[in-house]
Order: structure tokens, then C-alpha cells, then sequence
């Protein structure tokens, strides 16, 4: 993992630097498009943050051995998750502004993502909120995986209620050029690296966070309290 | 009946179990003394399955006791700093639903029964939220003792019993105990304790200070082992 | 399992019969809702038409909300003790469920006529559909009530937490029953079916999902 860390940073210049410079405008979206390029990247990202959440979430429940660890990583891909959320959120409002003149357009992929935003963030706050860590991580993980179930349900039911209403925005028809769709693939994998990199990071913080709280409990326990 | 190894339990920055064994055979009551802090309520919490231990094991009734096993709830009786009884219902439906969740033959006679023992049958029909904290607490006694537990496990529980409630919870644990079952008793009743008990264990941080039946334990020993550990090292 | 859920149902039951702790503050609070409703959106006027199905079960979700909150308040109440009992999560579970169905189908009957009185505008005429559309919207909301205050039971701030939960999670729910009661006012008739279709499968599939996951909470 220490030398997966380096890797994303090129990944980035060069997805940079295709998504900007290299790909061509399109003609009827200006040069705004090209935060569609991050914007995907993150968002694919994202529910596959999500993704490794259920998987770990379920790992915690069936396996017997390693939940500790497991758990950390669940709920370090939940932040992560989160993180990305929040990001395609603010690129496709800042997108959605420049392109079809609003910040929000209850469009179904944006409102399920604002949904899925709150349903995970409802995942932090009920850890923050359990004291006991057995439990925690029995509850939390229960939590995860019926959310989880929840996601598919919201963007069905969005998409029946857009198509109900008179689409103002409709998708711009965009045809994926080869060229485009190498610079689609770079910034996907650069982001995907970073987020793989911030989990393990952000597990490994975990870990040292219960160690350093182990040495204290040893001190205080020499300490005789 | 009840064998604890190397039980340890950390709860954040805090080790309040490091490594705690001990045995409790049929028949014995065992008095659990300690400074607040020591770990009593914790290592009763343990022992009544409500939490798992952060490393150690646990046998009871001669088989490896694990959170999920229904079987072995029903087995034990515990009675904790609350005594875990619906406000809003009467004292007799409270034994009523406690004997059905627990599968009792003769539900209502039993229930009946149950609060005559403890002094309630006058008041069966009142909603235990005008009850007195002393007859809530014979309330929880009954419902602990209902369904026939072989380990008996209470905390505190002379805690706002007058003296003949005391009375009649020391008789109630004797006879348990004469009866094959087991006891452990948290307290800081140091006098009725030590003349239920069979057994006298002291918590000091954490750990076993001293564990022995108080046959073998001259009342000089005592005295000295109980001072140490509310004298030094309990919360000032 | 399911003789335990009985017991326990009716335990909470008597409990709410006798002290009416959840129902009546829960219908209060939607009745006022109703009247402010009418303040802020100027009640006399014809204008409320469109917004009916959305102001009703707003109203119906939010004053559900405070009864399906308050439900597992007693057993925070009597403390540890229905944990330990030999029982299976599930009962409790189903157990909860039950009342919650119960106490939402209650509060729907109370609210929807009051709503259509205060607001003045009248029911759907497709009785039927719309007593459907009321229960498979309140049914759904109690599942995931019932899912999410046994999830919240334990922790701290449980009142504050459960609705951070609770909403988002019951939007799908909450676009159905709204659709589907504008469809049966008329607007886009065609989607009636579909709405049910999503609100059955909801309820369905949260009732069924916590049943077998909450096997794992006897663990701990």
C-alpha cells in the first residue's frame, strides 16, 4: 500500500491534464463540460466505496475472526464513501449551475446521491453514538446493510417521479469518443487509488488511535487506577 | 457451576477487568466486596451475558458460555442497580409477562405465588409506578427468582429494602443456595453480607484481591483485606 | 418466536391502553400540523388543492414519527432486563412492528379526514385504492420505524438520532404514497399501479430484512 500511495499522484496529473488540455471541447457544452470528468470518476468511486462498505459490513456479521480490523475498514470506506459523495455532489451542482442554469435539478442520479449522503452520514452518527465496540460494530454493520438495500429503491422511485414531472434537463446526448473515454478511465483509476489509499490510511489512524488508547490504559493501570 | 479465567474487560482508556479468575460451585454464595470502581458491576455484567469480555473465557453450567445462547439466559437470574420492571403495568402482569417470555407452566398461579413471597400480594393490582423504590425492588427480586435460576447474580440488591425486605432477600438467597443453586452477591453490606455469604471475594482495581470461604477467613483478615481495598487506590 | 412477539405485543398494548402515552400526544401533534398547515399556506383559499396529497402525509409521516419514536421508550425504561430474557431480537422486533402498524393505522384514520375537513379539500372517490395507498405508506413507515429505533435503542441521544435515520431512509416510501394519492386525485392515473407495486415492495422487503439480520443482535 505505501508504494500504491505514489502512484496516485501522477494518475492525477495525467487525468488532469487529459481532461483539461488533451480531450476536445464538445460543441454544445462548452468548456464547463470537462468537470465531467472528475464529477464521473468521483461518483463511480463513490458507490463503490459504498459497495466495499455492504461487503465489509457483511464480512463483520458472518466471519468469526478479524471483525476488529474488518470493522475498521467498513467504516473507514463508509468515510471515504462519504467524502466522495460530498465531492460529486458539489462538482455536478457547480456543473448543473453552468450547464442548465439551477444548482439543484432534483435529477434522479443527483437526488439519490444527496439521499445516499444522509443515509451515511446516519451510519457515522450512529457509531459516534454507541459506546460499547462489540456492539458497535454488530449494530453499525446491520445498519449498513439494510441502507444499502435502501439505495436501489430511492433511484427507482426518483426516476418514476422525474418521469412524471416535464423534463426540463434532458441528459445532452453525449457519444463517448475513444478519446474521451481513456480520459473517463484515467481519472476514474486516479480517484480510485486515492480512495483505496484514504481508507487504508484513515483504517491504519484507527489502529494506532486503540493502540496509543492501550499504552494509556497500561500507564494508568501502573498508575494504579 | 460458574468458572471465569483470566476474564478481562477495557472499556476506552479504562482496564476495569484485568484478569479475574475465579470458580463458584453448587451450593456456594459468594459475597463480592470492592471500592467503587473496582470492577463489580462490570464483571456481573459479564457474567450475566450482557457484555462479551475484551479477552478470557467463561464456562457455565460446565459448557463454554457464548452471548447468543438463549438456553443459558434462562438459567440465570440477575438483578442489576435497576430492577428492570415495566412502570406502566401492575405488579402482577409484570411476573406475568416475565414467566411467559420465560416459558413457565401455571403462569398466573405462579405469578401469585411469586408475590406473596416477596410481600407484593396486596398491592398486585397497582401499577408499579406508585410503587415504593424498596417494593420495586422486591418486585425485581421476585422476577428474578421466578423462573428457578441456577446462578443467581445481584447487584446491590439490598439497596433501598428496609430491614425486613433484607431480611427476606438474605432468607430467599439461603435458601437458593441450600437448594443446589449458586449466589454471587455485589455489596457494600458488609455485615449482612458476610452472614449469607459462604464465600467472601474482594475487587481491588480490577484484579482478585483475595478470594476465600469465610470459614477459613479469621475477621482480623478480613478487616484488613477490605481496608486495603477501599483504603488505598479507590476513588478519593 | 412468534409466541414471545405476542406477549410482548401485548405487554406494550395494555401499556398504551392504559396510559395512552404514544397515540394521543402523536394525534395532537398532527392535528396541529393540520392547523398550521392552513396558517401558512392560507387555508381558505382553493390553492391547497395540488399540495393536498404532500401536506397529508407529511403530516401523517411527521406525527407518525413522534409514536414510532416513543415506542421503544419503554423498553429503554425497564432497562436491560428484556435483553436478557430468552428471547430471539426478532420478537422483539415483530413485536414493535405490530404495535407500530397498529398505532400509525390509528393516527392515519384520525388525520386524513381532519386533514380533508381543515383543508377543505375532499377524498379521493376511489375509496378502495385509497384506503390501499394508506395502509401499504403507513405499514412501510412502521417497518422501518420499527427497524430503526431497534438499531437506535442503545445509544445515546436515541430521540435525536432516529429521525436522521428515519427520514431519509422512508423517501422512496414517501414519493410513493404521495404519487400515488395524486394519481388517484387524477394527475398521471396511469401510475397508480406502479406506486402501489414500489410501496408493497418496500414494506415487504423491510419487514423481511431486519427479521433476518437482527439474529445477529442476540450476540451482543
Amino acid at each position: 500500500m505505501r508504494y500504491v500511495r505514489w502512484l496516485s499522484l501522477p494518475l492525477w496529473v495525467v487525468g488532469l491534464y487529459l481532461a483539461l488540455i488533451w480531450v476536445p471541447d464538445v460543441r454544445a457544452l462548452g468548456v464547463s463540460y470537462r468537470i465531467f470528468y472528475i464529477h464521473l470518476g468521483m461518483a463511480w468511486t463513490a458507490l463503490l466505496a459504498m459497495t466495499a462498505n455492504f461487503v465489509l459490513s457483511l464480512l463483520v456479521l458472518m466471519r468469526r475472526k478479524g471483525k476488529m480490523e474488518t470493522d475498521r475498514f467498513a467504516q473507514a470506506s463508509a468515510e471515504v464513501g462519504i467524502l466522495m459523495t460530498t465531492a460529486t455532489l458539489a462538482s455536478g451542482m457547480l456543473w448543473a449551475r453552468v450547464a442548465w442554469g439551477a444548482f439543484w435539478t432534483w435529477d434522479p442520479r443527483l437526488t439519490t446521491t444527496a439521499i445516499m449522503w444522509f443515509l451515511y452520514i446516519g451510519y457515522l452518527l450512529l457509531r459516534q453514538a454507541m459506546d460499547d465496540e462489540t456492539k458497535r460494530r454488530v449494530y453499525s454493520a446491520v445498519y449498513a446493510l439494510i441502507i444499502f438495500v435502501d439505495v436501489p429503491i430511492v433511484y427507482l422511485s426518483v426516476r418514476w417521479w422525474r418521469s412524471i414531472h416535464p423534463v426540463v434537463f434532458t441528459d445532452t446526448g453525449m457519444n463517448i469518443t475513444p478519446q474521451m473515454f481513456i480520459a473517463v478511465m484515467v481519472f476514474f483509476f486516479a480517484t480510485l487509488v486515492l480512495a483505496l489509499d484514504l481508507i487504508y490510511l484513515r483504517a491504519f489512524q484507527d489502529k494506532v488511535r486503540q493502540e496509543l488508547q492501550e499504552r494509556r490504559a497500561r500507564r494508568l493501570g501502573r498508575l494504579g487506577y | 457451576m460458574l468458572e471465569a479465567r483470566d476474564l478481562r474487560l477495557q472499556l476506552g482508556d479504562r482496564r476495569v477487568l484485568r484478569g479475574v479468575s475465579f470458580t463458584l460451585g453448587a451450593g456456594r454464595c459468594l459475597a463480592l466486596f470492592g471500592a467503587n470502581g473496582a470492577g463489580k458491576t462490570s464483571l456481573l455484567s459479564l457474567l450475566s451475558l450482557q457484555r462479551t469480555p475484551t479477552a478470557g473465557s467463561l464456562s457455565l453450567f460446565g459448557g463454554e458460555a457464548a452471548v447468543d445462547d438463549l438456553a443459558l439466559r434462562r438459567r440465570l437470574g440477575y438483578l442489576g442497580h435497576d430492577p428492570g420492571v415495566f412502570l406502566g403495568l401492575t405488579g402482577y402482569e409484570n411476573l406475568l409477562l416475565h414467566a411467559r417470555l420465560y416459558r413457565l407452566q401455571d403462569v398466573k398461579e405462579r405469578a401469585v405465588e411469586e408475590l406473596r413471597r416477596v410481600g407484593l400480594a396486596p398491592f398486585r393490582h397497582t401499577l408499579v409506578r406508585s410503587y415504593s423504590a424498596g417494593m420495586r425492588q422486591r418486585l425485581g427480586l421476585a422476577r428474578t427468582l421466578m423462573h428457578r435460576p441456577e446462578l443467581l447474580l445481584l447487584d446491590e440488591p439490598h439497596q433501598s429494602l428496609d430491614r425486613r425486605g433484607q431480611e427476606l432477600l438474605d432468607r430467599l438467597v439461603r435458601e437458593h443456595c441450600a437448594a443446589g443453586g449458586a449466589a454471587l452477591l455485589a455489596t457494600h453490606e458488609t455485615e449482612r453480607a458476610l452472614g449469607l455469604a459462604t464465600d467472601v471475594m474482594v475487587l481491588s482495581r480490577g484484579r482478585v484481591s483475595y478470594m476465600a470461604p469465610i470459614a477459613d477467613t479469621p475477621r482480623a483478615t478480613f478487616e484488613q483485606v477490605l481496608g486495603e481495598a477501599l483504603g488505598g487506590g479507590g476513588l478519593c | 418466536m412468534l409466541r414471545a412477539a405476542v406477549w410482548l405485543f401485548w405487554k406494550d398494548l395494555s401499556l398504551e391502553l392504559r396510559g395512552r402515552e404514544l397515540l394521543l400526544p402523536a394525534a395532537i401533534f398532527g392535528l396541529i400540523i393540520a392547523m398550521l398547515y392552513g396558517f401558512a399556506f392560507d387555508g381558505g383559499q382553493q390553492v391547497l388543492r395540488p399540495m393536498f396529497p404532500g401536506l397529508l402525509w407529511l403530516g401523517i409521516f411527521f406525527s407518525s414519527f413522534l409514536a414510532v419514536g416513543r415506542a421503544f421508550g419503554v423498553e429503554a425504561e425497564a432497562g436491560q432486563q428484556l435483553l436478557m430474557a430468552p428471547i430471539d431480537r426478532g420478537a422483539i422486533f415483530l413485536s414493535k412492528l405490530a404495535l407500530n402498524i397498529l398505532l400509525t393505522l390509528v393516527l392515519t384514520a384520525v388525520l386524513t379526514p381532519a386533514f380533508s375537513l381543515l383543508l377543505g379539500v375532499a377524498l379521493p372517490h376511489a375509496t378502495w385504492l385509497f384506503l390501499w395507498t394508506l395502509v401499504l405508506g403507513v405499514v412501510g413507515f412502521a417497518a422501518a420505524g420499527s427497524a430503526m429505533g431497534a438499531l437506535t435503542v442503545q445509544t445515546r441521544l436515541r430521540e435525536l438520532l432516529l429521525p436522521a435515520l428515519l427520514l431519509p431512509f422512508t423517501s422512496p416510501l414517501l414519493l410513493g404514497a404521495v404519487n400515488a394519492t395524486n394519481a388517484l386525485y387524477g394527475k398521471n392515473p396511469s401510475q397508480l399501479g406502479s406506486w402501489l407495486w414500489l410501496m408493497a415492495a418496500f414494506d415487504g422487503i423491510f419487514t423481511l430484512v431486519p427479521l433476518l439480520l437482527f439474529e445477529y443482535l442476540t450476540e451482543v
